[in-house]
């Protein structure tokens, strides 16, 4: 009997009503998170059109998820610093996920004999980028008739230079140094459409 | 800027309302839009827009009016600090209350059972002289009759037993128990009639050892009480026992005032505060203390209602469970953090308030023209009366000193 009344009392001493209440909400709000109906976040980015491998990302390029949940608007900010201005190491379907282990910061260049081009200003990545086809004139002459751009990387300061294929450059086609060469985009990045 | 409005802000506040509640108001302003930054699309873009992007005569526009509304809510929790910290004290909790008030009066039955056994111990350990004398006696009567008896001790030694359990208490500040001692005295005083002591070294050391222990034991247990009674004295008042630690602190103090002067100091407080007026420093201690009480209360509320908020936007406008459980479970910790050490600040500011009533006092019955005390007791009557008449409309009469002109 005395062991049943210090239990009791321990009891007493142990489950105060200040306790109970504080365990009482704590179960209430337990219970609020495992049956509220939390929506799913962790939508990607996606690409907003075929983009090849070597693409330069940008954001015009890119369809943002839609923020859902609080860790998305965490995530993605992230996300985006992750994507933008990076090089997609494969190419991507319309509407595709383009994840972060999609990209590289510097692009893959598939084949061993790359021509760099130089470009007087950064390009609207939209047209010009990784699969788009140009034409190289030189001095109103058409020297390169279509070439296959593989990349297209920053050169130093301001600078930028398309990367082409060895293969659909001739070694005259850039005429003499003191020339200036000209690029015409004939054809924007498409699925299938390799260089003439 | 900030410090320029600052400047004005004082001008027009006092430096307690910028302390006990601009500041804090300021401060989860700017956490709150920081989360807000962080977690809200409109918000952010809010800010970009009007703050972070804006032209300069922009910027500055739309952050006065944000100073200006966070200086109005301030004003708003500045005139709300009473009723929010009454709240604190278990105030108008009504059956809450009520649920509450058996976990305080348990506590504050522990502390007064730990008092009265540790006065029970001080009883005990008077007696520790006539232990002493006793063994002296004993020593000198084993001489006597059994000189040159050396003492033979048993094995195992119950009293070297006992030393070595009390000895171990000692070293380590604990409790030694007056029964422990006085039974090894007894022991060994029993044990000194049988021999001579200059031939029985062990024993006397015994009782060397054992003096020292008592020695302790004398000198601990009233600091422990004396620790033991300030404990209870600034944790609880004599009057009902309040649903939380806060309230019964609060309470300490008007015991503190009934229990020494026989004062209702709720009914003077005002009165006092009104004297301390003309003691710069008093006043000054006495508002130090009571803003950093309002700061520590003010940051317990704001704490408690930015969880909350944060709690239902992160159910329902940009729903995270781990947030909402972060925001619903961590704030009112946080809250309850703040409440603990507004408590102890509570502590510090009853000090003040007692310190400032004693040192007042005369001063305050000056004021209310009342004739000084003679005396303690004459003390306690006149403010007995102050209160029959104040409370009851006692007939009590005081002659005025001085008496007021004709």
């Amino acid at each position: 009997m005395r062991l049943l009344a210090h239990g009791q009392a321990w009891l007493r001493a142990l489950f105060t009503a200040g306790r109970v209440m504080v365990l009482a909400y704590v179960a209430v709000i337990a219970a609020l998170a495992w049956l509220l109906p939390w929506p799913e976040g962790g939508a990607p980015y996606r690409a907003l059109r075929w983009m090849d491998a070597g693409a330069r990302l940008s954001e015009e390029l890119l369809a943002a998820p839609a923020v859902v949940t609080f860790e998305d608007r965490l995530r993605v900010r992230g996300e985006r610093a992750r994507l933008v201005n990076h090089y997609l190491t494969q190419p991507v379907a319309a509407g595709d996920p383009v994840l972060p282990h999609h990209v590289l910061a510097w692009p893959l260049l598939r084949t061993d004999e790359v021509v760099p081009f130089e470009l007087e200003a950064e390009p609207n990545w939209s047209v010009l980028n990784a699969g788009s086809t140009v034409q190289i004139w030189v001095d109103d002459a058409l020297k390169v008739p279509a070439a296959r751009v593989l990349a297209i990387v920053p050169a130093g300061g301001t600078g930028w230079q398309a990367l082409r294929a060895g293969s659909d450059v001739k070694p005259d086609s850039l005429g003499t140094p003191k020339t200036k060469p000209q690029l015409r985009v004939i054809n924007l990045p498409r699925p299938g459409r390799a260089a003439p | 800027m900030l410090s320029t409005f600052l400047s004005q802000l004082q001008g027009y506040f006092s430096k307690y309302f910028v302390l006990g509640a601009f500041f804090p108001m300021l401060s989860f302003a700017v956490l709150n839009g920081l989360i807000g930054y962080v977690a809200l699309g409109a918000w952010q873009a809010w800010v970009d827009a009007n703050i972070l992007n804006a032209s300069a005569g922009e910027t500055t526009f739309t952050t006065t009016a944000l100073v200006v509304a966070v200086t109005l809510m301030a004003y708003v929790l500045h005139g709300l600090g009473t009723t929010l910290r009454q709240v604190l004290e278990g105030r108008s909790w009504g059956g809450v209350g009520r649920l509450l008030i058996p976990a305080q009066s348990r506590r504050r039955e522990a502390l007064r059972r730990r008092l009265q056994a540790v006065a029970m111990e001080i009883a005990d350990l008077d007696d520790a002289p006539n232990w002493q004398n006793e063994m002296a006696a004993a020593r000198d009567a084993g001489k006597r009759d059994h000189p040159g008896v050396a003492y033979a001790h048993p094995a195992p030694d119950p009293v070297a037993t006992a030393l070595s359990e009390l000895e171990p208490k000692m070293l380590d500040f604990q409790e030694v128990e007056a029964d422990s001692l006085q039974t090894t005295a007894q022991e060994i005083a029993n044990r000194l009639r049988t021999c001579d002591f200059d031939h029985s070294p062990v024993l006397l050391e015994q009782q060397q050892r054992l003096g020292r222990v008592i020695a302790y034991a004398r000198e601990r247990a009233p600091a422990l009480h004396a620790g033991l009674q300030n404990a209870m004295n600034a944790g609880f008042g004599a009057q009902d026992v309040a649903p939380t630690s806060m309230g019964n602190v609060a309470n300490s103090i008007q015991s503190y005032a009934l229990r020494r002067y026989h004062c209702n100091l709720e009914l003077i407080w005002s009165n006092l505060l009104r004297v301390a007026q003309s003691d710069d420093k008093t006043q000054a201690m006495l508002l130090e203390a009571k803003t950093q009480l309002d700061f520590l209360v003010a940051c317990c509320w704001l704490t408690l209602v930015s969880a909350g908020l944060w709690a239902v936007v992160f159910a329902v406008a940009v729903p995270s469970r781990a947030a909402f459980l972060a925001s619903a479970l961590g704030g009112p910790l946080l809250a309850w953090l703040w409440y603990r050490a507004a408590t102890e600040q509570y502590r510090s500011f009853a000090d003040v308030a007692m310190a400032t009533f004693d040192t007042l006092r005369f001063d305050l019955l000056r004021a209310m023209r009342i004739a000084a005390p003679a005396d303690v007791a004459d003390e306690r009557t006149v403010w007995e009366n102050v209160d029959l008449m104040t409370t009851f409309g006692a007939d009590r009469n005081f002659r005025y000193d001085p008496p007021p002109k004709q």
